[in-house]
């Protein structure tokens, strides 16, 4: 699916949620639906400073797909965090240094999940680029 | 006091969060505004604007009178004379100026600065840096389980090494009021002067720093319900001769040549550059407001509502409130067991209801009680039981969602 589509997805499924309790509830969740991350990938490295939950992140590339994994300690946070690996899970780092993720301004999550509520939204998303950003330039070697 | 006509006085209050009408519980990190101060703000921005102790025109000289009028007001608030009153921007910039200008004397043969774990940063790291600066030693004063002092240990920890006691009249986290009268009459018993942190006190409680028997008393303007940007160090007439310049520029100078300059004295020995005069002379409305009010009454409402709210998270199934049962003011911290502060915290936003979630800028506390952050709901004057009752609701909701 491409990456488009998949935002689209989930714009509308969220915008058909009255209120945002609501849309908590469905974020709640998506966060539960997150395959937990292994206590040992959760390191200093992998954790994504600035936000008020803990949030890890990690990448690795498989063949030239980015597979990552991610978990969070708070649960709408984590769900956040969930929407966000759906859309760029199993893509090529170009493909996902190349998307515009509008998602997070169509949805409303952009204005309503503000960086300074310490959500990590922002901080997600600047990791998910770095990630991308560094496996793109440097590919690792294939056996 | 007429409740519903000082919610009036705040315009902030007529705001819809969330479809409702905004349950305003984050007073302990800032205050709203009362329509005097901001008045008095307005006031000074349209037609008194001149910088203070500079010109001779008329502006200039009405300005000046009016910033060291609003000093007379603020020491009286202290029960001190205007002279040992210091503007500056805030209680962390109070406690900067201690930490700068009296941590080299006071450290000159090495010793330690006493602490305790509760404290906000602004009154942990500029000790921490003055240690790290000087070679001294940082010594903590540790805490019971629940996060309150361990008071039995003050004979052990105040000693004749110790050249400072820093630490706070109220937590900033938990509400909890610390005996600070006993405190520093035990330090003055030996010679160790006290500097206390009143950004969480001065709120609620009065305060008369030579009843406290303190040495030096901080406290910000904004969580006063004056404007943001100015705040206050009171220190003991000594140690203002004594203390060297903090800062150093225009204003705070009696002559400069070239290569050498004399200092102004105290206080202005401590205010370089343009002072926060608009922030000052809110500060000063404020505490007329305030008196206008009457403080018995005022603290007979905060106290109601905060035991209405005491009693009615510990009503609540999965809430644990910190340091329960202790004398507090202003400030309770909670948590709902098995759900992440910031979860309830976005969640109660979302019903308009406005608490802070986190650590709070007092990270050893929090982590001292085990958990990602707290809860922390704070009050103002203006808040109700039906802002608690809506607290409890939301965490009800709060509580369906996430545990």
């Amino acid at each position: 699916m491409h990456i488009d589509t998949a935002q689209d997805r989930i714009v509308a499924e969220l915008a058909a949620l009255e209120d945002w309790m609501d849309r908590y509830a469905w974020l709640i969740a998506r966060g539960d639906s997150l395959t937990p991350m292994a206590p040992e990938h959760k390191t200093d490295q992998s954790a994504i400073p600035g936000c008020q939950a803990q949030v890890w992140l990690v990448a690795e590339l498989d063949s030239d797909r980015l597979r990552f994994g991610g978990d969070a300690d708070a649960r709408i946070t984590r769900g956040i965090l969930a929407l966000i690996l759906d859309l760029v899970q199993d893509r090529t780092p170009q493909e996902i240094l190349a998307a515009d993720l509008y998602f997070v301004h169509q949805t409303g999550l952009a204005s309503h999940l503000s960086p300074s509520r310490a959500n990590g939204l922002a901080s997600i998303l600047g990791r998910v680029r770095e990630l991308a950003e560094a496996h793109a330039s440097h590919p690792q070697p294939t056996a | 006091m007429d409740l519903d006509a000082v919610r009036a006085d705040f315009p902030a209050l007529e705001r819809q969060v969330g479809g409702r009408g905004l349950v305003y519980l984050d007073s302990a990190a800032t205050t709203l505004k009362p329509r005097p101060v901001i008045e008095r703000l307005c006031r000074y921005y349209s037609s008194e604007t001149a910088a203070v102790h500079r010109g001779v025109h008329t502006l200039a000289d009405e300005a000046g009178a009016a910033y060291e009028a609003a000093r007379t007001r603020v020491a009286r608030f202290l029960g001190a004379p205007a002279s040992e009153l210091v503007f500056t921007h805030g209680t962390t910039a109070s406690i900067n100026l201690v930490a700068s200008a009296a941590g080299e004397t006071l450290l000159q043969e090495g010793g330690e600065i006493l602490v305790t774990a509760m404290e906000h940063h602004s009154n942990l790291v500029p000790w921490q840096r003055l240690c790290e600066r000087t070679g001294a030693r940082l010594v903590v004063w540790p805490l019971e389980l629940d996060g309150t002092l361990r008071l039995e240990l003050m004979d052990q920890l105040i000693t004749e090494r110790t050249r400072l006691l820093a630490l706070t009249h109220v937590s900033n986290v938990t509400g909890v009021v610390n005996p600070v009268a006993d405190i520093c009459a035990h330090a003055r018993s030996r010679g160790v002067p006290v500097l206390v942190d009143g950004a969480q006190a001065v709120p609620h409680l009065r305060v008369d720093v030579r009843a406290l028997g303190c040495d030096f008393y901080a406290f910000s303007g904004h969580k006063l319900y004056a404007a943001h940007g100015v705040g206050v160090l009171w220190a003991r007439p000594e140690w203002l001769e004594a203390m060297p310049p903090w800062q150093t520029g225009g204003g705070m100078v009696s002559r400069v040549d070239l290569d050498a300059a004399r200092w102004a004295k105290a206080p202005f020995k401590f205010e370089a550059g343009t002072p926060p005069v608009a922030a000052a002379l809110s500060l000063a409305t404020a505490l007329d407001w305030l008196d206008d009010l009457g403080h018995a009454e005022v603290s007979a409402h905060e106290a109601a509502v905060l035991s209405f709210l005491e009693e009615g998270l510990g009503e609540l199934e999965g809430i644990r409130i910190f340091a329960p049962g202790h004398p507090r003011v202003g400030a309770l911290s909670f948590e709902l067991v098995g759900a992440h502060p910031t979860d309830v915290g976005m969640i109660l936003d979302k019903q308009g209801i406005a608490v802070r979630t986190g650590s709070h800028c007092a990270e050893p506390l929090v982590r001292h009680l085990g958990v990602p952050g707290t809860i922390r709901a704070s009050l103002g004057l203006y808040n109700t039981v039906a802002d608690v009752q809506a607290l409890l609701h939301g965490l009800r909701r709060a509580a369906e969602m996430l545990c």
